[in-house]
């Protein structure tokens, strides 16, 4: 059994490393046999890490594909370059109107994907039909609501840094090395 | 814009009630075009746990519906015949975990240690079930267990039910006997055309016709036979006395020449009787049907069954919505949810003004998965029916791998690889594949931290706290005179 970067090699951007080790390993617990190994056991393991795998890397090349730094080597080929068709059909939901699908098993859920289309600059020529059910300035009370609601709980929280300190600070020797 | 349904009954009420409850206040039309009912009296729409949420978004309440149509409520389908010994698949679920492990794992290892206490008795709502009590789920019973139930809705009833509340919100409607197709160059419907000339145009058209599927055969979207899974092709459907306390879930039971289900209610007793015609005559499956049900059946009504589904839900402007779309055996009662299946998705995916190519891929992708997962779960009776009528015999056709890859994990591990789009939820597959026999070869190595004599002690616990819950409850009869009548 080929845990972490033994099994495969996906680039840092988005820290799946240990994730993905993390992933392997819940299964080969739930897996393991004690015998001889089981086929059967053996490629459900298979099974479960490639759907991890393949979401996982669908997820990064979202962030090479979707780019507007134009006139730059890397980022025009990736603008240009050949996707997986699972990725372009999730790019064209989401372009035409905002619609992230959901899966059962996959380390990114729809507010990661949603982040990341936004945070690229793709945004949706349309929305989902039932959002126009409550009228605009309700929603946008509502909108209103909502991040004067996060503000609130943001000052609330305490600071990062003290947290640390407080908690968890490294050691001496740590800092020194 | 203006979406059009096509058809009748519950697929045609149920869509008119969602499609206006959720999109008549964003300035949709929503028309009904309705054909003659083929519900009747003798007919019953039974429900999974689903139904419930669905019914809570179109505001629909559940005492009033039960009420109005003498439906009950069902806590899940007991089978007789099916597997070594008669089994519950209750719509809840077994033990709770150990260690955060699945209680499934510890009750593989229990058994394998000699345990005969069978799964369903570490259900709550099993356990409560099969002593005729209904169990409202509240804070303490879920800390212990999931506890859902679905219902048994009169057909007829239902039906009258839904077009009432439709027409109320404002649904139009129109009721003809057949209506003619207009397309356009590219293959859209344009309008339905009635015999007396009218002309009912829209962007969207729902086709609810039932396994006539008009509109698709219309569009000439192909078919996908599922004979050589099911081979039932005759539905006997007939009505008997209520039962003087109303059994709060389904009867199932294996016949030689295929399965019976009694469905009861608060008004009359109803029975489905699936067979093949091509092993029994429809009179002699009637009378069988009255010998082992034990009921004085009146009006049956024997109909054909055709299981299979369209090539696809959604084609060109038109979309298929229950029968039209899949075409169920009615074993484990998976009709009313593919109805509310699809109208889910549809909502989600909503076409716009310009037509919709890649919500039509991503619907038909979705709906297709959730089809082939629901006949997954069907096929397990067929496949490992411990029956030896001929009805039993192998299937004509391979399982499908989806299929083959969850009984071989399940067998090897107790692990049931559960997909997306999965209709029943994993306790129900525990159930079902414990129930027809299937016996585990080991279990998740973890789960030999505990000690046996912990792992005695625990399920004791759990047994006992049934045994407590149970008897605290209310009677199915009493919960449904109380709120109900």
């Amino acid at each position: 059994m080929a845990i972490g970067l033994a099994s495969g090699f996906l680039e840092p951007l988005e820290s799946t490393s240990i994730y993905l080790v993390q992933a392997a390993i819940t299964q080969v617990l739930k897996l393991l046999s004690v015998g001889p190994v089981d086929d059967r056991l053996r490629s459900e393991f298979n099974r479960t890490v490639d759907t991890e795998y393949a979401r996982v890397r669908d997820f990064l090349i979202l962030h090479y594909h979707a780019n507007i730094r134009e006139g730059e080597a890397l980022w025009d080929y990736t603008r240009g370059m050949e996707v997986p068709d699972s990725l372009k059909h999730s790019l064209e939901l989401f372009r035409r109107r905002g619609y992230v699908q959901p899966y059962k098993d996959g380390l990114f859920s729809p507010p990661s994907w949603i982040s990341v289309f936004n945070g690229q600059g793709l945004s949706p020529l349309g929305h989902d039909r039932m959002a126009e059910a409550a009228p605009l300035d309700l929603v946008a009370e509502k909108l209103a609501e909502l991040r004067e609601r996060i503000a609130s709980a943001v000052a609330t929280m305490p600071d990062h840094a003290a947290t640390i300190d407080l908690y968890c600070p490294a050691s001496e020797r740590e800092m020194a090395q | 814009m203006k979406v059009v349904i096509f058809g009748r009954d519950a697929a045609a009420w149920l869509s008119a009630n969602a499609l206006q409850s959720a999109l008549g206040p964003t300035g949709l039309t929503v028309e009904v075009v309705e054909l003659p009912s083929l519900s009747q009296a003798q007919d019953i729409y039974p429900a999974l746990p689903a139904l419930e949420a669905f019914h809570g978004q179109m505001r629909i309440d559940e005492h009033a519906l039960l009420k109005a149509t003498g439906g009950s409520y069902s806590l899940g389908q007991s089978f007789t015949g099916f597997g070594p010994a008669p089994f519950f698949h209750a719509y809840g679920s077994h033990g709770v975990a150990i260690d955060r492990l699945p209680f499934f794992q510890y009750f593989t290892r229990a058994r394998q240690k000699g345990l005969t206490v069978a799964l369903e008795d570490f259900s709550l709502t099993a356990a409560g079930a099969k002593v005729g009590r209904f169990i409202v789920p509240d804070s303490t019973t879920v800390s212990f267990a999931r506890t859902d139930y679905g219902y048994h809705l009169p057909a007829v009833a239902y039906v009258d039910y839904l077009r009432a509340k439709a027409l109320k919100s404002g649904v139009r409607m129109i009721s003809v006997r057949d209506a003619g197709v207009e397309q356009d160059a590219e293959g859209n419907i344009t309008a339905l055309l009635t015999r007396n000339g009218s002309r009912i145009t829209g962007d969207l058209f729902i086709d609810a016709s039932g396994s006539d599927a008009q509109l698709m055969r219309a569009l000439e979207i192909g078919f996908e036979s599922w004979r050589g899974w099911f081979r039932g092709d005759r539905v006997l459907a007939a009505a008997g006395a209520p039962y003087a306390n109303v059994p709060p879930y389904a009867r199932i039971e294996a016949l030689d020449h295929g399965w019976q289900g009694l469905y009861a209610a608060q008004d009359r007793t109803r029975l489905v009787q699936v067979h093949d015609s091509r092993l029994i005559s429809d009179d002699d499956a009637l009378q069988m049907a009255a010998r082992t049900s034990g009921l004085k059946l009146g009006d049956a009504v024997v109909s054909e069954l055709n299981s299979g589904r369209s090539a696809q839900a959604w084609a060109k402007n038109c979309v298929a919505v229950g029968e039209a779309a899949c075409v169920f055996d009615p074993i484990d009662s998976p009709g009313l949810h593919t109805i509310q299946n699809g109208l889910v998705h549809l909502l989600a995916l909503f076409p716009q003004a310009d037509g919709g190519a890649v919500e039509r891929t991503e619907y038909n992708h979705l709906m297709q998965q959730g089809f082939e997962r629901t006949r997954d779960f069907q096929i397990v009776h067929s496949a490992l029916c411990g029956q030896s009528g001929a009805y039993w015999r192998a299937l004509e056709t391979a399982l499908p791998e989806t299929l083959t890859r969850k009984l071989e994990t399940f067998r090897a591990r107790g692990i049931v690889p559960m997909s997306d789009g999965e209709i029943y939820p994993l306790d129900s597959w525990e159930a079902i594949l414990t129930g027809h026999g299937l016996v585990l070869e080991t279990f998740e190595p973890l789960v030999e931290a505990t000690s046996d004599a912990d792992l005695m002690a625990h399920l004791k616990r759990m047994l006992g706290y049934i045994r407590e819950q149970v008897q605290s409850m209310n009677s199915h009869d009493s919960y449904l005179e109380l709120f109900c009548k």
